[in-house]
């Protein structure tokens, strides 16, 4: 029987975007190197060794806070959480505290996202985001800490800052909490903040109750979109066959097992941990400037949801505009071609038809830079070429070789090559003496005469504009 | 014995052999050693001689200068243990900033001196190297928890001596062996590298025998400090003020005056007569909150040390034991094992504090109860210019006696535990002897009052003499 679900979710995401660590200078980049070659004695909790807060971080931290549409303190604290942890070296976390120890980064907030099923727009509210910073990373023999007579710890992680972004338990269901997840992402994405696609930059834990059921359950360890969905399926399923067959659901964590497809109880009952929170006394309170908060509302002009109003205005299709939003480097690519030439429309379906279709089909990464794009729409629009040479000629080709759109359009004849554009020029300024000296006298409308007889020299394959620059060149001067 | 302050100027103009100055110190210390313990390690000779010919090179204020450093403080060429068995033959990666900026100057460290484990405690008995013997009686404490860097200063086994104080933990050896100490204004010395017992109250301190050295080690170690960002980035230097008795009103505290011994009193009365002979003005004033800076701080000290503790369970930091299955078990075992008695203590209690449902009624009536200190010193502060008191009310307990009784000895810190919690600074000199004891006063100012706390301690000094190294 169908039952009301009620979720809510907690997303760590690794705050890439600073470079550093959140109180060190050693890289964020851990990825691929040898364990532990990656520390110093701050992120490795050494005696004496003191955090110094990463300035980029908070500055990134505040303009995600800012996109959420969060309240931000004037000061923000951090705490000291703690519990004992071979991965974590301090044997307490630096984050941050609602209570006692007050001020996260945001409290309240709303994230707003885009159903792609629909292309409605939905909220979630936040109950708080933290600034944190991450553990290390713990291996065991036996693949938990029970049992195992060996824990290999590899603290190359350890010191990452995280954004712990805590939903309020507004969510219900499976499908709607993953686009719920990518839409955060995504955002985090566009303003610089992380970058989901490296392993690891984040992971989801999921507070499941069903209606009827009584308690509810933390699912944790949940590592990428797909799981989010595969895993709340699977646990709001397993809670209603239960509640279903007149049973209750008792609270308690559970870790989602992505190989078996299945969630594990990880302890029987959950246990009240108390973490003994106080504000850590190595940290200052770091005030919230003015600066840091102008920084974070220029960076809003470029979100996800900002790009689909505009696309939205222009009239473009949904899909193709919703193509282009999720991977960045597209959104990126249209922002900055549509800022050269104004045809939003065929700026889109380049991008989010022909690249993203070649991106999907042939595995291509390469984009052609945004000039490339604006100059094919814009010979696009002047007839130069047609929709289907640009679909699977030119740009398959800037793809595969990452060439300029320029040089494959002379390389397949629809543009003169090399020095042919000039001498075509030089002959019309001969042959057209009269309309020189017509435009030496300041009739303007001379210029494009030029232009013209040029373009006929050339089979109406140069480029108008830059016919124009090489007579205005060869005119040196004179106009 | 030469003052600090002379070595290197002495050492430049040839009227001193800088080894031979190493040896004068070298021969204290073989003799002084086998009954004071005040050093937990002393550095070879060779080595010593190596880095003296280094360090005469550097022609800096302290090139020749021999300074003896607390065993909490990293240097990452000698062990560095805290005086506790979790961090025994534990070499830093690093060196403090403070060590940094003594090696910078031309210094020779020494050794490291002994103390009380992880710096709980006020009598250097807490310490697997045996008690600190105190020079001046020795079946006497030195006071604690830098007792180790009082006595060699005693006795003349270093030129300047680093503690830290937490909670007079300079200064309660400073008056105990006959030295002067400076508790700085938090934030004005780099903590980086001292491992930590309480980070909010705790700054590392000069020592010394005269005010001028005093000064003078001060001047070097203080600074903005980008590896700390708890020091105030303020930069300045800290001279000593020419201090005008007529424009300096000074307070005695009464809540600071109880149950102090007789002849700790009587000297204490002797140097306000003294300070009104000068034409001081010294008014007798209550603060009524400062009866509560002694639990306000142990509070606040044990809930900060419990957590900086936690890091040691055997994994990254800390030793290890043979004998254990899983990483609960080993990191319960090795804290068992190593972590002394009253370590332990502070730990539980400290835990205790932060507990759901105790914090609000301890940890955080304590920061109210600092704050309302803290507050209400300032507000003094608008009309004297400095407060002197007693250091401790008690003389030196004999060893052993104090340990009975843990709370006896945290009453020990009554009177020094409130420039901690308000972060000002405090200096500790002898102000006279009193039955073979030499006793000490305590000056207290605002925040960065340094220069003029040094001002008046000359003063004092002046009149009362330096009394050690003894003979």
């Amino acid at each position: 029987m169908a039952r009301k679900v009620t979720i809510g979710l907690e997303i760590h995401v690794q705050i890439t975007g600073a470079k550093t660590k959140l109180f060190c200078n050693c890289p964020v980049d851990y990825r691929d190197k040898p364990p532990n070659t990656n520390v110093c004695p701050v992120c490795m909790g050494f005696p004496g060794a003191l955090p110094v807060v990463n300035r980029k971080a908070i500055e990134l931290a505040v303009t995600a806070s800012k996109s959420l549409n969060c309240e931000i303190p004037e000061w923000l604290i951090f705490t000291r959480k703690h519990y004992f942890y071979p991965d974590l070296p301090k044997n307490y976390q630096i984050t941050q505290y609602k209570t006692v120890a007050g001020a996260p980064v945001c409290l309240g907030g709303r994230l707003d996202y885009i159903d792609p099923k629909d292309w409605s727009i939905h909220s979630v509210g936040l109950d708080r985001i933290n600034i944190e910073e991450d553990p290390g990373k713990a291996v065991y023999e036996k693949g938990g800490i029970i049992g195992s007579r060996v824990v290999l710890v590899d603290y190359n992680r350890s010191g990452v800052g995280l954004l712990e972004i805590v939903t309020r338990p507004e969510l219900h269901d499976a499908r709607q909490a993953r686009i719920a997840v990518e839409n955060l992402l995504l955002t985090l994405w566009y303003l610089g903040i992380t970058d989901p696609r490296l392993p690891g930059a984040f992971r989801v834990d999921a507070n499941i109750s069903v209606e009827g059921g009584g308690g509810r359950v933390e699912l944790k360890n949940i590592g990428s979109l797909i799981e989010v969905e595969r895993g709340l399926r699977y646990e709001i399923l397993r809670q209603t066959k239960i509640v279903d067959a007149g049973g209750k659901i008792a609270r308690e964590t559970r870790h989602w097992d992505t190989v078996k497809g299945v969630s594990k109880a990880t302890r029987s009952k959950e246990e009240e941990t108390d973490y003994m929170y106080f504000p850590d006394p190595d940290l200052p309170p770091l005030r919230v400037t003015r600066s840091m908060l102008v920084k974070a509302e220029a960076a809003l002009e470029f979100t996800p949801l900002k790009l689909w109003s505009d696309m939205n205005r222009y009239g473009i299709d949904k899909g193709l505009a919703w193509s282009i939003i999720r991977e960045l480097d597209l959104a990126k690519t249209f922002r900055t071609a549509l800022s050269i030439y104004r045809n939003p429309h065929l700026i889109a379906w380049m991008l989010g038809n022909v690249v993203k279709g070649l991106r999907d089909k042939k595995g291509l990464e390469y984009v052609p830079p945004a000039v490339d794009i604006a100059y094919l729409a814009e010979l696009l629009d002047r007839n130069i070429v047609h929709r289907e040479m640009v679909k699977f000629v030119i740009l398959p080709k800037a793809m595969e070789t990452k060439e300029s759109v320029k040089r494959i359009m002379e390389y397949e004849g629809k543009l003169p090559r090399g020095d042919a554009l000039e001498k075509a020029v030089e002959k019309v300024l001969i042959e057209e003496s009269k309309a020189v000296n017509d435009l030496l006298r300041g009739r303007k409308q001379a210029f494009n005469y030029l232009i013209g007889r040029v373009m006929r020299k050339l089979d109406g394959k140069g480029d108008p504009r830059e016919i124009a620059e090489i007579l205005r060149r060869k005119l040196n001067g004179l106009i | 014995m030469i003052q600090a302050v002379k070595v290197s100027l002495e050492v430049l103009n040839d009227r001193l052999d800088p080894y031979d100055h190493l040896e004068e110190i070298l021969d204290k210390i073989n003799r002084w050693e086998p009954k004071v313990n005040a050093y937990a390690y002393v550095e070879n000779m060779g080595k010593l001689k190596e880095d003296l010919g280094r360090q005469l090179k550097r022609k800096g204020r302290l090139s020749g200068v021999i300074v003896a450093v607390k065993d909490n403080i990293s240097t990452s060429w000698m062990p560095t243990t805290a005086a506790s068995r979790m961090l025994s033959g534990y070499i830093p990666p690093y060196n403090a900033t403070v060590i940094e900026k003594l090696l910078y100057e031309g210094a020779v460290i020494i050794g490291k001196t002994n103390m009380d484990e992880f710096a709980m405690g006020s009598t250097s008995e807490n310490t697997p190297y045996g008690p600190v013997h105190n020079p001046w009686c020795l079946d006497c404490t030195a006071g604690g928890s830098s007792g180790g860097s009082g006595a060699v200063l005693a006795y003349g086994g270093a030129d300047l001596a680093l503690g830290s104080d937490t909670g007079g933990s300079v200064r309660l050896p400073a008056a105990y062996t006959g030295t002067v100490a400076l508790k700085p204004t938090y934030g004005t010395v780099s903590r980086y590298g001292l491992i930590p017992y309480a980070n909010s109250l705790e700054q590392i301190s000069p020592m010394a025998r005269t005010v001028k050295d005093l000064a003078l080690l001060y001047n070097t170690i203080k600074g903005d400090d980008p590896r700390d960002s708890t020091t105030l980035g303020v930069e300045q230097e800290y001279p000593i003020d020419r201090v005008d008795p007529g424009k300096t009103r000074i307070a005695v505290i009464r809540e600071l005056m109880d149950g102090v011994d007789e002849g700790i009193l009587k000297i204490f009365w002797n140097t306000i007569s003294l300070l009104e002979s000068h034409g001081f003005t010294i008014d007798m004033v209550s603060i009524k909150s400062l009866r509560y800076s002694l639990p306000a701080y142990y509070v606040i000290a044990m809930a900060e040390a419990s957590s900086n503790l936690a890091r040691y369970d055997g994994v990254i930091h800390g030793n290890r034991v043979k004998e254990c299955r899983g990483y609960w078990d080993c990191a319960a075992k090795a804290r068992g094992e190593y972590f002394g008695v009253e370590v332990k203590t502070r730990i539980l209690m400290g835990a205790y504090v932060l507990m759901e449902g105790y914090s609000r009624e301890y940890y955080v009536k304590a920061t109210k109860l600092r704050r309302l200190i803290r507050d209400s010193l300032a507000k003094l502060f608008k009309d004297y210019q400095a407060i002197i008191s007693p250091v401790s009310p008690i003389l030196p307990p004999k060893l052993g006696e104090k340990l009975e009784d843990p709370v006896k000895m945290y009453t020990m810190d009554v009177m020094t535990v409130t420039a901690n919690l308000a972060g000002i600074p405090a200096l500790v000199q002898p102000a006279g002897i009193i039955s073979g004891f030499p006793i000490g006063i305590q000056w207290m100012g605002p925040v960065f009052s340094e220069s003029r706390l040094f001002g008046l301690a000359s003063i004092v000094e002046d009149e009362v003499g330096v009394i050690t190294p003894l003979q």
